[in-house]
């Protein structure tokens, strides 16, 4: 019967589905995720595509009809693009191709593909990490794309100036699909960092590996420091949005009075830490291009690469230079000439790599003997193209001249010409290079080189012309730019611009076919079709869906050991042993380091949480220690022997899991499960204590905004009326019960009365003296009736409010002395900080909450020296968020 | 055939080329310099573009003579050497490396000149952006900004002395804020919030130069040009003086206070 149940058909149609779906959709094999990401990327290039043909169109014809798109209301009115809908074009275009094209394409795509057979490894460290990355992007997807459909796209431009919002939906959408991509590319990138650095195969060194892989490992270390920041300034924005909060916004900014009630914040703080992670971002794809392309000039001049460890240091190098070239997009904001020169100076070291990889490509096709196939020629423009942009450089690093470049034609030629038309010609070179790994069977070359000839020719058409048009301040984005009478004259070369634009992407459709029919009936290749010496071409194809192969592959030599004039062939794998040399192997034949893999992965990991809790200190710090108000830990009812409790606490966890790791290592199972649960409770208490503090907060009305928060900034007509507005709600409350009130009751409408008549007076002398001290005076004697400070945030007592409160407890307010009141409270700088503590003690509380979980989880694991690993790990982990305890507990308690 | 890719490839430099060479031809160059200060960030970018554009003919020449030839040659042909001349290494890293740093460290020297010291003179006006306006608050008569006889235009446009230094504060009301005037090479930023001070002069009697205001990826921005307006002392304080009692004839009086 059971068997009879087993072979039922509906159970095998059950076991082909979940088959189907573990093999081709949450499939964990690195081939499949790969696949997967390449044609999400190429989805989105195509919307992305669309919405750049639409924005040449009115560059090149400004106020002209696009009858096509007449009945499209998000992209024109009755045909015209207006200014709204191109700002927002421009917005979603920078998005579309960046974060959901570009980005997953490069380190989701290739990354995924090709890492694993280039260090000959069997699969990814982490499969399970490889599909959720993977499938973390489809939040991102549709969150994007939803921002399309809602009343106010993502609104506030490219750079998201959150004060430009003044319909927030839009924006939210666009900030969660961000998160999401963030989320994905960090799993990737832990996976990308733990499986390059340890599962290499035997004697496959660091210095053996091809630059494509040079280029994923630097990238993955990039991903893990820049992209939490990304995360951290997105919740931020995210906070303002939906909580009130107010990290990035000025007092009284805003195009709309969304943010009127919050301030405090610094705007200047949100563009720096924008262009923080902007620059590197930009590296997330052009560090693992600058790898794919030397490999394939490698490949094709049929020579080894010229000065490999100087092109390995000049990617380190340049990713390392990303993080510290900010001030460069600021120049004209806030910054003094030397300040400038720090940044021009680093910018300046940027261009000159960039420089010395061009030298380096030369010197490897000099010499050579050049193979013109498809993946080359693509290659060869990469390099062609990326001199170009490494040039222009210098004219964004001399401060006098970006001044004067900024939005002009040079820059709009630059970023795009280097990020998307070179990535682009990066990304076609390695697809016709790898199409034969993935697929079976190459590209139809002819075909291949008309789509490089034609893309070639009209990039160049599309992007040259704008160093001629950057002479004049050009403002490039501007779709009206016939509204500005002396610019007139540089019209005509736009309409050339725009159809060389309209063309590159007419051309893809060659791309598009010549894709899709080789998938099918494209030439078979044989395992190395290339003749190429890098490991991937060793591997077995087609790819077996389980991650195994019985190819054990063992490593004797660099990734360039082509056309030596001492060799008998043309080119050696890596996998070809040496004819009379033995290489000594590691003992454990992998080539990683001697640390277990998942702690590789942690570590990188930890250094993501770092960096993230690292934007929202340094935010705190800097808005703390700037000129707008900031309350004494006294004035939010902030307690130091709680925050050294607090402290304690988790010092106390610290050493605990620490003896439990012992414990672990030494085969003592119970004592181990013992310090866990120890652990365990003391992490519960500490978040007892922090859920304690937080509701004292609440009860004072000290949260952010939206969280019931009640504090004002100062003591104004509008603080008044609010005071006014919640008497009168809490005496008709009382009166609603009827004549016969209570005595409790009575007491009740006294107090408020009582505070009403100070209402009363403050009002009145504001009305009689508008301009004079005495209203501002008797304002600020109110707000210390309510709630008395202790000091006033810009460290002056407020002693003459004290003094004019009248109050018999000086200590006290009305809002302590009678809790049911909650009037609002006046707290200079109250809002900013509400918002700081609720981010960052939630955000802690919330890795607490984590570690507790997997530390539960643990009690049902028999933790001996198996699993010591585990231990190690997760105590690495509460380790890392009882340090960030020790940093923000007394920041915010005693700071 | 393998020869004529080299030759496509050659398009790039003879571009660079044509840009280097007709850029400066080309519609006179950079926006009209009317300014005191102007020729020296001038004369950086011709400096510049004569520099990165020689280095980027002669780089894409040589990528490009490597391609014709070296391509096409028997495939057991031996390769020459792996791993270079050092000493072609060392002048290759050396030389740009200096180049570059002295542009970097040079260039802070124009700025410094032009921007670094506020001049001792008193604020001509106070510029405010709004979206979508910029408000011009002008002292009156004594000298202070932000009293009773100041006069305000809210129309967009500028007037200015010319031929003296003109000192500028710049505020926002509301968002980012970018005010420049490529005539004079003035671009400057505003966050809400803060303040920013400009300076410049204008060498010419008479000019009307184009003011561009805001980012340009934002909606509305091209609503906010303006256009500023030089002119001799004694015409811009006679335009004052008409402006302010054009302003105080519509000015609404003040309400007498509550008793």
């Amino acid at each position: 019967m059971s068997t009879r149940a087993i072979d039922s058909p509906s159970r095998r149609e059950g076991l082909h589905l979940g088959r189907f779906l573990s093999t081709y959709v949450f499939s964990r094999d690195h081939t499949v995720i790969g696949i997967q990401f390449l044609f999400s990327a190429l989805v989105w290039f195509l919307i992305g595509g669309l919405f750049a043909l639409r924005i040449c169109w009115p560059l090149a014809l400004p106020w002209s009809k696009a009858r096509m798109l007449e009945h499209l209301p998000i992209f024109a009115e009755s045909g015209q693009i207006v200014s709204e809908s191109y700002s927002l074009l421009f917005t979603m275009l920078a998005t579309v191709m960046i974060f959901l094209v570009a980005i997953p394409l490069v380190t989701g795509g290739f990354g995924s593909m090709l890492i694993p057979r280039m260090i000959g490894a069997e699969g990814m460290a982490f499969p399970m990490l490889s599909m959720l990355s993977y499938w973390f992007m489809w939040p991102a997807f549709i969150a994007i794309g939803a921002s399309f459909f809602v009343v106010a796209w993502p609104a506030p431009g490219w750079n998201s100036s959150l004060h430009l919002v003044v319909v927030p939906g839009g924006q939210v959408l666009w900030l969660v699909g961000l998160t999401f991509v963030g989320l994905s590319s960090m799993l990737g990138a832990m996976n990308h960092f733990t499986t390059i650095l340890q599962l290499r195969a035997p004697g496959m060194t660091m210095f053996r590996l091809p630059m494509t892989m040079w280029g994923m490992f630097i990238t993955a270390i990039l991903q893990a420091f820049v992209l939490p920041v990304l995360a951290a300034v997105g919740l931020m924005q995210l906070m303002a949005l939906k909580f009130g909060a107010s990290f990035v916004i000025s007092k009284g900014s805003g195009a709309s009075g969304l943010f009127a009630a919050i301030g405090g914040g610094q705007l200047l703080l949100w563009h720096h830490l924008l262009w923080f992670i902007s620059h590197p971002a930009a590296y997330l794809v052009l560090l693992p291009m600058l790898g794919m392309v030397c490999d394939i000039l490698a490949c094709f001049a049929r020579k080894p690469l010229f000065d490999y460890k100087r092109m390995v240091s000049s990617i380190a190098g340049i990713a390392g230079l990303g993080f510290v070239v900010l001030g460069h997009h600021a120049f004209v904001s806030v910054m003094g000439p030397f300040q400038s020169m720090t940044f021009a100076v680093a910018t300046t070291l940027l261009a000159l790599l960039c420089v010395l990889t061009f030298f380096n490509w030369i010197g490897t096709v000099w010499g050579s003997n050049i193979q013109f196939t498809t993946p080359m020629l693509f290659a060869i423009s990469f390099a062609s193209m990326f001199i170009l942009g490494g040039l222009s450089g210098v004219f964004m690093a001399t401060t006098p001249m970006e001044a004067m470049i900024l939005d002009s034609c040079c820059l709009f030629a630059s970023f795009p010409y280097v990020f998307l038309a070179t990535t682009a010609m990066g990304a076609f070179a390695a697809i016709y290079f790898w199409f034969p790994k993935m697929f079976g069977r190459k590209m139809h070359e002819g075909w291949g080189k008309v789509h490089f000839l034609l893309t070639f020719v009209f990039l160049i058409g599309t992007f040259f012309p704008m160093h001629l048009l950057s002479q004049q301040d050009v403002i490039s984005s501007l779709g009206e730019l016939n509204r500005y009478e002396p610019f007139g004259y540089l019209m005509p070369p736009r309409p050339f611009m725009a159809w060389c634009a309209i063309l590159v992407v007419a051309a893809q459709c060659i791309f598009a076919i010549n894709f899709f029919y080789s998938i099918a009936f494209g030439e078979p290749a044989d395992g190395n079709p290339w003749q190429a010496t890098t490991h991937e071409w060793a591997a077995p194809r087609p790819p077996d869906h389980d991650g195994h192969s019985d190819f054990q592959p063992i490593v004797y030599r660099g990734p360039y050991e082509c056309g030596l004039s001492e060799a008998s062939l043309d080119y050696y794998p890596q996998t070809m042993p040496p004819p009379d040399e033995q290489i000594p192997l590691p003992s454990d034949g992998r080539a990683g380091l001697s640390i277990p893999i998942g702690g590789a992965g942690m570590w990188l990991f930890l250094g993501s949480v770092f960096s993230f809790f690292a934007t929202l200190i340094g935010s705190t710090l800097v808005l703390r220690l700037g000129p707008a108000a900031w309350p004494s830990p006294h004035d939010v009812h902030l307690s130091k022997p709680v925050g050294a409790l607090s402290v304690f606490v988790l010092i106390s966890t610290s050493l605990s899991i620490a003896l439990g790791l012992g414990a672990a290592r030494a085969g003592l199972v119970s004592k181990a499960k013992a310090y866990v649960w120890l652990t365990l409770l003391l992490g519960c208490m500490f978040l007892g204590v922090r859920l304690h503090e937080y509701l004292t907060l609440l009860s004072y009305g000290i949260p952010p905004a939206q969280f019931h928060g009640l504090v004002f900034e100062k003591a104004d007509l509008q603080y008044a009326a609010a005071v006014r507005k919640q008497l009168n709600e809490l005496k008709s409350a009382v009166m609603q019960r009827g004549d016969d009130l209570s005595e409790n009751d009575q007491s009740r409408i006294q107090v408020i009365d009582h505070v009403l008549g100070k209402v009363d007076a403050v009002e009145l002398a504001i009305r009689n003296e508008p301009d004079s001290q005495e209203g501002f005076s008797r304002l600020m004697e109110l707000a210390f009736a309510i709630y008395p400070l202790h000091d006033d945030g810009a460290g002056q007592q407020p002693t003459e409010a004290r003094a004019g409160a009248g109050h018999a407890d000086e200590t006290e307010g009305f809002n302590e002395q009678y809790p049911w009141l909650r009037l609002p409270v006046v707290i200079p700088g109250g809002r900013m900080w509400a918002s700081a503590y609720a981010l960052l003690m939630g955000l802690h509380a919330l890795h607490v909450a984590v570690g507790l979980i997997v530390l539960a989880l643990m009690l049902f694991v028999v933790l001996d020296r198996s699993r010591a690993n585990l231990v190690e790990n997760v105590s690495l982990y509460w380790h890392f968020v009882g340090l960030m305890g020790m940093c923000l507990i007394p920041l915010l308690h005693w700071f | 055939m393998k020869h004529y890719w080299a030759f496509l490839f050659l398009l790039v430099p003879i571009l660079g080329l044509l840009t280097v060479v007709l850029a400066p031809n080309f519609n006179d160059g950079l926006p009209p310099d009317v300014s005191e200060n102007g020729w020296a960030i001038d004369r950086w970018f011709i400096f510049l573009l004569y520099v990165a554009g020689i280095s980027f003919v002669f780089m894409e020449c040589a990528l490009c003579y490597s391609l014709w030839h070296y391509s096409g040659r028997s495939s057991r042909e031996p390769r020459k050497s792996r791993h270079g001349s050092r000493l072609l290494k060392a002048a290759w890293t050396i030389l740009p490396t200096f180049v570059f740093l002295l542009i970097a460290v040079y260039q802070v020297k124009t700025l410094a000149d032009a921007q670094a010291r506020r001049p001792d003179v008193p604020i001509t006006a106070e510029v405010t952006g709004r979206q979508f306006r910029w408000d011009v608050r002008y002292p009156g008569a004594d000298g202070l900004l932000h009293t009773p006889d100041d006069m305000v235009c809210v129309d967009g446009d500028i007037h200015l002395p010319s031929q003296q230094k003109v000192l500028l504060v710049i505020k926002s009301g509301d968002v980012l804020h970018r005010f420049s005037m490529p005539n004079l090479r003035i671009l400057q930023d505003v966050a809400p919030g803060t303040e920013q001070y400009v300076w410049f002069m204008c060498r010419e009697p008479r000019a009307a130069v184009d003011m561009m205001f805001g980012e340009p990826w934002l909606w509305g921005a091209s609503n906010r040009k303006g256009l500023a307006t030089f002119e001799p002392d004694e015409d811009f304080k006679n335009w004052l003086t008409r402006k302010a009692a054009e302003q105080n004839a519509h000015r609404v009086p003040e309400p007498p206070h509550a008793e």
